[in-house]
């Protein structure tokens, strides 16, 4: 449910009815896929029946050739996609051990249970064999564990380890299954003896093959992102922004707001975490511009609360206004930059004048009363924060990601 | 004998369906030339800070492996400039002329010089998302502290003079907390939760 539960359409505690609903549907498909008879599994292996193969290999390249395209149109941040984590030695022994019990039972564990709810007698004793195996692996488990957890390679994709792009990995893939589709077909009627007849009066699938073919071939071409998406700011727009004044915080509004401990004027700190750490302005976060669009501010940048503001400042204004750029082009909404940075703002607040030039000029007396005053709070410590800002409870996509188990079939 | 032609049209369509997609947002796109995360690693990538030793020798003609570009107004350009330079102003910076003139500037460095330097960061900031080459500088400081610190009287002292710089000993003017340490470091902002990313997820991969 991915895009509905983050964005607060569905309540999260209604998950597990959606799960049950979806399994359900699931189930429902692979009983009438014929999934409920193990002699579909076991096919593969005897070299009558290659559905099992063929599904698997449909759903896996249309997973991958709609990753693709999604990550290419920039509408999927591929960083946020799970991915298995490998563990070497029980990845292989796991797989041995279910391989034979494929084999050996005919079912794979979800099909087991769709064949087990129609009455099938071998699928129930194959699903009681499942949960002793689960209870044996639990109960010993401390006895496996080093097996279990060893060798850990993190989360690498097979592309990767192989050295070659993505693009070419799926192109590979894709062959691969195409040429798997028809060498199993060929093998299925030699093995069932299909008449001529029944084989001519099937539908051609080479026009299928042919677009698939043609739509991997594309993305050897193509880039694997496009340059920019729709989301960002264009370049004419950003370079107006630019021109504009309006992103800009004085000296002055900065300094009323770290006094009165504003809540919704956030202060970003663009520097280096060590100049950060040797001084920053009350309350502020340090986000470099490197951080700027990574996964951890990405919350805090998109949904920016009504009236709040938050403001970039480096030394001087250079570093501040790059970082505003980078998110602005990635059109987070907003967001300034401190006018002159800290150099200027200092040189504002404590370079400026003690009384007014023009003694009859209200606003000018104000603004240096003010600013006396401000000098005189910051050099005592007045402006220390009292509490840090209680956090405000916003579900992340990270945050929901249900820990563990993610299944197959 | 007529074969069923269904599976043919439908995979037809649906193929032509997405190509149609992808044309659209093709012709749709925000005329950038690099992605913004590229851009964001490009920005330090180099040394791109073009400091006043450089320019000094560039201006007394030692080298001509430069082209010096100000972004300032015209009125401004006119009222005086470094010797040598051309004038794109920055409200102009995108205009296919000036690109042109940033692009056959061949074997030649750009240099961006402004009214201030955040000016000339932006300004090359903007031609790297254009895709513009990677290899354009900024001279550090503004237009008056390049002639003064590197033209009327160069000070090699004043070499690296940049935006970039404390200038102050801050901590001496503004009291973090009353030990002068600063209270909080590197905070979470409101509004993200603490432990997110420490959130541990059990490593139970299913399948079939």
């Amino acid at each position: 449910m991915a895009p509905f539960i983050p964005e607060g359409l569905v309540n999260p505690q209604l998950s597990l009815f959606f799960a049950l609903v979806l399994g359900i549907g699931f189930g429902y498909v692979l009983e009438q896929a014929g999934f409920s008879s193990s002699r579909k599994l076991a096919g593969v292996f005897y070299g009558y029946d290659f559905v099992v193969l063929r599904v698997f290999f449909t759903a896996a390249i249309t997973a991958m050739m709609g990753l693709l395209f999604l990550s290419f149109m920039g509408w999927i941040d591929m960083s946020l996609v799970y991915i298995n984590p490998l563990y070497v030695w029980s990845a292989i022994l796991g797989g041995g051990i279910m391989g034979f019990g494929f084999i050996l039972g005919g079912y794979c564990p979800g099909t087991s249970i769709v064949a087990a709810t129609v009455g099938k007698i071998d699928a129930m004793l194959f699903l009681l064999g499942a949960v002793i195996g689960i209870f044996i692996f639990a109960h010993f488990f401390s006895a496996w564990e080093p097996l279990f957890m060893a060798n850990f390679q993190g989360n690498p994709f097979i592309y990767e380890t192989l050295g070659m792009s993505r693009a070419w990995f799926a192109f590979i893939l894709v062959m691969v299954a195409v040429i798997a589709f028809a060498v199993t077909q060929k093998i299925e009627d030699n093995v069932n003896e299909t008449p001529p007849q029944v084989i001519e009066q099937r539908p051609s699938y080479m026009m299928p093959g042919m677009l698939l073919i043609i739509a991997i071939f594309a993305f050897l071409f193509l880039p694997e992102q496009r340059r920019s998406n729709a989301r960002e700011t264009g370049a004419t727009q950003l370079h107006a922004m630019l021109q504009d004044t309006k992103r800009f915080v004085d000296a002055e509004e900065a300094a009323y707001k770290i006094i009165h401990e504003d809540r919704g004027f956030i202060l970003i700190d663009v520097r280096d975490p060590e100049e950060f750490e040797k001084f920053s302005l009350p309350g502020a976060i340090n986000v470099t511009k490197e951080e700027i669009l990574g996964r951890r501010y990405r919350d805090f940048f998109r949904n920016p609360p009504h009236n709040s503001k938050r403001v970039f400042y480096g030394f001087g204004e250079s570093a501040a206004e790059l970082a505003w750029a980078v998110a602005a082009r990635a059109d987070f909404g907003n967001i300034y930059v401190l006018e002159g940075g800290l150099n200027g703002m200092f040189d504002t607040l404590f370079n400026g004048n003690d009384s007014p030039d023009d003694p009859l000029n209200l606003d000018e007396e104000f603004a240096v009363r003010f600013m006396t005053k401000a000098r005189q709070l910051f050099l005592e410590g007045e402006a220390i924060p009292t509490e840090p800002p209680a956090p405000v409870p916003i579900r992340t996509i990270i945050e929901l990601e249900t820990p563990g188990g993610r299944g197959g079939c | 004998m007529h074969k069923n032609q269904n599976l043919n049209n439908i995979s037809i369509l649906f193929f032509s369906f997405v190509a149609i997609i992808v044309v659209i947002n093709l012709f749709t796109t925000n005329n950038y030339g690099r992605s913004n995360q590229e851009v964001v690693k490009m920005l330090d990538a180099t040394e791109y800070m073009f400091n006043y030793h450089e320019l000094h020798a560039a201006i007394s003609g030692q080298t001509d492996k430069y082209l010096l570009i100000d972004l300032r107004t015209e009125a401004e350009f006119e009222a005086g400039h470094i010797p040598g330079a051309v004038n794109i102003p920055f409200d102009e910076l995108l205009d296919s002329r000036n690109i042109r003139t940033i692009r056959r500037s061949g074997e030649k460095t750009p240099v961006l010089y402004a009214g201030a330097e955040a000016r000339a960061q932006t300004a090359r900031m903007l031609l790297l998302t254009k895709g513009l080459k990677t290899d354009i500088r900024v001279i550090g400081g503004n237009y008056d502290t390049a002639v003064e610190y590197a033209i009327e009287n160069f000070k090699p002292a004043f070499a690296a003079f940049k935006d970039e710089k404390a200038r102050f000993d801050y901590r001496r003017y503004m009291q973090a907390s009353p030990t002068g340490q600063p209270e909080r470091r590197r905070e979470q902002p409101a509004g993200i939760i603490p432990a997110l990313n420490q959130q541990q997820t059990t490593a139970v991969g299913g399948g079939c």
